[in-house]
C-alpha cells in the first residue's frame, strides 16, 4: 500500500469524495449521487469511474464501489507534491506563500499550535 | 431555392437600412449615456429584421389626399424577373432555367452558410466536450477542469461556468455578470443572431449588427454588475475583467458568451453613473422610433389618377390593349424608378376592390398561372411577337397554363396575394423579355 498514489485530476477527486463519503456504494447509486451533487450525466460518471479504476484507487466489485486508496492518502500524496515541486521541499515557505497577506484569527494559530505540538511528541 | 436567394436578398437590403439607422442612433445613445441594454435591443431588433418578412406600413408623408385604400408594394425588385419568367415554357424570352450565373450564386450562398453553421456547430462541441467533467457546486454553477475563463453555455438549458481558484471577491461580480447573461436570454439570443449572420453572411452589415449585439450585451450586464455592486467591488471585478482578458482563452466565440473588450469594458464601469431623468426619457424615445422605423415598410405615396405624360407617337406606334381591369379605382404606382423606397417599378399597380375581374389585356397563350411569393397568385400572357402581359397579385385564377384567352376574357379577380398590403392588379408589360411601360400600351385616360 505504500506504493506511488496516484495524482487525481479536479474532477476525479470529487467524484472520489463521494465515494469516500458513501462507501460501499452501488454503482447505480453512485451515478444518481454524482447527477445530484456534481450535475453529471451518467456517461460523464462512469468515464470517470472507469479512469479511477484504471489508476487503482476505486474498485467496482458486482455493482459495489469501495474506494481501494482513502482520501487521507490522496490528501498528504497531494499537498507533499505541492511542497515538493513548489516550495523545494520547505514547509515553512509553503506556509508563508500560503498564507500571504491573510492574518490568522487566534483560533486558526491555536489550531496549529496544538497541531505541531502533537508532532514534536510524535518525533520524540 | 432562388425565391429563397431573393428574399435573402430583400431582407438583407431592408436590414442594412435598419443597421445604418440604429448605428447613428446608438453613437446618440452613447453620448447620452443611455442604459446599453437599449442598444442591445435595437441590434436585436435589425438582426430580427433580417429575417422577418414583414414590416410596420408607413405612408410618406408625400402621400396625396385621404388614401382610398393602403396599397404597398414591395416591389418586385429586378431579382424576381428572371425567376418568374423563367418558368415559362415557349416563350421568346431570354433564358428557360436560371442561368450559370443565378445557380452558382445560389451555390455560393450555400456554401457559406452551411459552413458558417458547421463552424459553430464544432466549436460548441469542442468546448462542451472540454468542460465535460466540471462540476457544479453548492452555488449552483459549474467550475473544474477546462474551465479557464467564465461563461454561459447551452441554449435551453444554460450553465454558468466559472473557473476554480477565483477570489470570493472577484466571484460576485462576475457571477452576477453571467447571471444576468441569463436573465436577459442572451444564451437564446445569440446562437438565434448567429444564425441570422450565417444567413446574410455576404452582408457586412449583419456581421457589424451581430458583433455590436455581443458587446452590447457584455456592457449591458457589466452596467446591471456596477449598478448592483458596491462601489468597492467594482475594482474588484474590473481586476478580473484585465485577467481574464489576459488570459489565452477557450474558443469562445461565436457561440459562448465569453468577455472581451477588457479596456473599454473597464472605463465603462469605472465611470458608471446612473443617467439623467431627461437624458433617460430622451434616450428611451430615441430608441423606441428607432426600434419601429427598423420594422417601417415604406408605402408609396397614393398619386391620383393624372393624364399620362406618354408622348402621343409611342402610343400611336403600338397596337392598344384593353385595360386588364376596367373598374380600377386608381393607379396607386407607376412604372420606373421609385425614390421613396430606393424600388425600380416594373409595372403599373391599378387599385380596384377585391373581385373586380381582370382581363386579358390582348388575345394569347396563357404561359403562366401560378403563385409566386412576391407577385402572388399571377398569370402571363403570350401575345406572340416578343409580346408578354403580368397579372400579379390575384384573388382568384379562372385560366389555366396553356389557355387560349380572347382580349377582355377574365383571367381572374383583383385580390392581395403576395408582397403587397392593398387590393390592386400589378400588370407588366415585357417586350421580348423587356419590361416596358404599359402606359404605353394602355389608355389610362379617366
Amino acid at each position: 500500500m505504500s506504493s506511488v498514489i496516484p495524482s487525481l485530476g479536479e474532477s476525479e477527486y470529487r467524484f472520489a469524495c463521494l465515494v469516500w463519503a458513501s462507501e460501499p456504494v452501488a454503482s447505480g447509486e453512485l451515478v444518481k449521487l454524482a447527477a445530484r451533487e456534481l450535475g453529471w450525466k451518467k456517461s460523464t460518471s462512469y468515464t470517470v469511474l472507469k479512469n479511477l479504476i484504471a489508476k487503482g484507487v476505486l474498485e467496482n466489485r458486482d455493482s459495489q464501489v469501495t474506494s481501494l486508496i482513502k482520501q487521507q492518502q490522496v490528501q498528504q500524496a497531494e499537498s507533499s507534491a505541492v511542497v515538493d515541486r513548489t516550495f523545494e521541499g520547505s514547509l515553512p515557505r509553503f506556509v508563508a506563500a500560503f498564507l500571504g497577506e491573510r492574518s490568522l484569527t487566534p483560533q486558526e494559530a491555536a489550531q496549529l499550535r496544538e497541531l505541531i505540538k502533537n508532532y514534536e511528541e510524535g518525533a520524540k | 431555392m432562388t425565391h429563397l436567394l431573393e428574399i435573402i436578398f430583400f431582407l438583407s437590403l431592408k436590414g442594412s437600412i435598419a443597421a445604418l439607422g440604429v448605428w447613428l442612433v446608438c453613437g446618440l445613445l452613447h453620448r447620452l449615456h443611455a442604459p446599453r441594454q437599449l442598444c442591445r435591443i435595437l441590434w436585436l431588433a435589425v438582426l430580427i429584421r433580417m429575417v422577418c418578412p414583414v414590416g410596420i406600413p408607413v405612408s410618406l408623408p408625400q402621400a396625396s389626399p385621404a388614401p382610398l385604400q393602403e396599397v404597398v408594394h414591395w416591389e418586385e425588385t429586378a431579382l424576381s424577373e428572371e425567376a418568374v419568367f423563367s418558368v415559362q415554357p415557349d416563350t421568346p424570352v431570354s433564358s428557360s432555367v436560371p442561368s450559370l450565373g443565378t445557380q452558382l450564386l445560389v451555390l455560393g450562398w450555400c456554401a457559406g452558410a452551411a459552413g458558417l453553421m458547421l463552424h459553430a456547430l464544432t466549436s460548441s462541441r469542442k468546448l462542451k466536450k472540454q468542460v465535460a467533467l466540471a462540476y457544479r457546486t453548492q452555488e449552483g454553477f459549474y467550475t473544474g477542469e477546462g474551465v479557464t475563463t467564465p461563461f454561459v453555455l447551452g441554449t435551453f438549458a444554460p450553465k454558468i461556468y466559472l473557473p476554480g481558484g477565483l477570489d470570493p471577491r472577484q466571484r460576485e461580480g462576475i457571477l452576477l455578470h453571467e447571471q444576468t447573461h441569463i436573465r436577459q436570454l442572451d444564451h437564446f439570443f445569440k446562437p438565434f443572431c448567429y444564425l441570422v449572420v450565417c444567413l446574410h453572411w455576404f452582408n457586412p452589415l449583419a456581421w457589424l449588427a451581430y458583433r455590436q449585439f455581443s458587446l452590447e450585451s457584455e456592457a449591458a450586464c457589466d452596467e446591471a454588475v456596477a449598478a448592483r455592486l458596491e462601489p468597492s467591488l467594482r475594482k474588484d471585478y474590473c481586476q478580473s475583467l484585465v485577467d481574464f482578458a489576459l488570459s489565452p482563452s477557450l474558443t469562445l466565440q461565436p457561440l459562448a458568451l465569453g468577455q472581451s473588450n477588457a479596456k473599454a469594458r473597464v472605463t465603462a464601469i469605472l465611470g458608471y453613473k446612473k443617467p439623467a431623468v431627461w437624458a433617460l426619457v430622451l434616450s428611451l424615445a430615441l430608441a423606441l422610433g428607432m426600434g419601429l422605423a427598423c420594422f417601417a415598410q415604406p408605402v408609396e405615396g397614393q398619386s391620383l389618377p393624372s393624364k399620362a405624360s406618354v408622348p402621343e407617337t409611342a402610343r400611336e406606334e403600338a397596337s392598344v390593349f384593353s385595360l386588364p381591369v376596367e373598374e380600377y379605382n386608381y393607379v396607386s404606382c407607376r412604372f420606373g424608378s421609385n425614390p421613396d423606397n430606393f424600388s425600380y417599378h416594373k409595372g403599373i399597380d391599378l387599385a380596384a376592390d377585391q373581385g373586380t375581374p381582370v382581363l386579358a389585356a390582348a388575345s394569347g397563350v396563357v404561359t403562366t398561372a401560378q403563385n409566386h411569393w412576391s407577385y402572388g397568385n399571377y398569370v402571363i400572357v403570350d401575345h406572340g411577337n416578343g409580346l408578354t402581359t403580368l397579372y400579379a397579385h390575384l384573388d382568384t385564377l379562372t385560366v389555366e397554363e396553356g389557355e387560349t384567352v380572347t382580349a377582355a376574357q377574365q383571367l381572374g379577380t383583383v385580390g392581395r396575394t403576395g408582397n403587397v398590403t392593398g387590393n390592386c392588379l400589378h400588370f407588366e408589360v415585357r417586350e421580348n423579355g423587356t419590361v416596358t411601360d404599359p402606359e404605353t400600351y394602355l389608355n389610362l385616360e379617366s
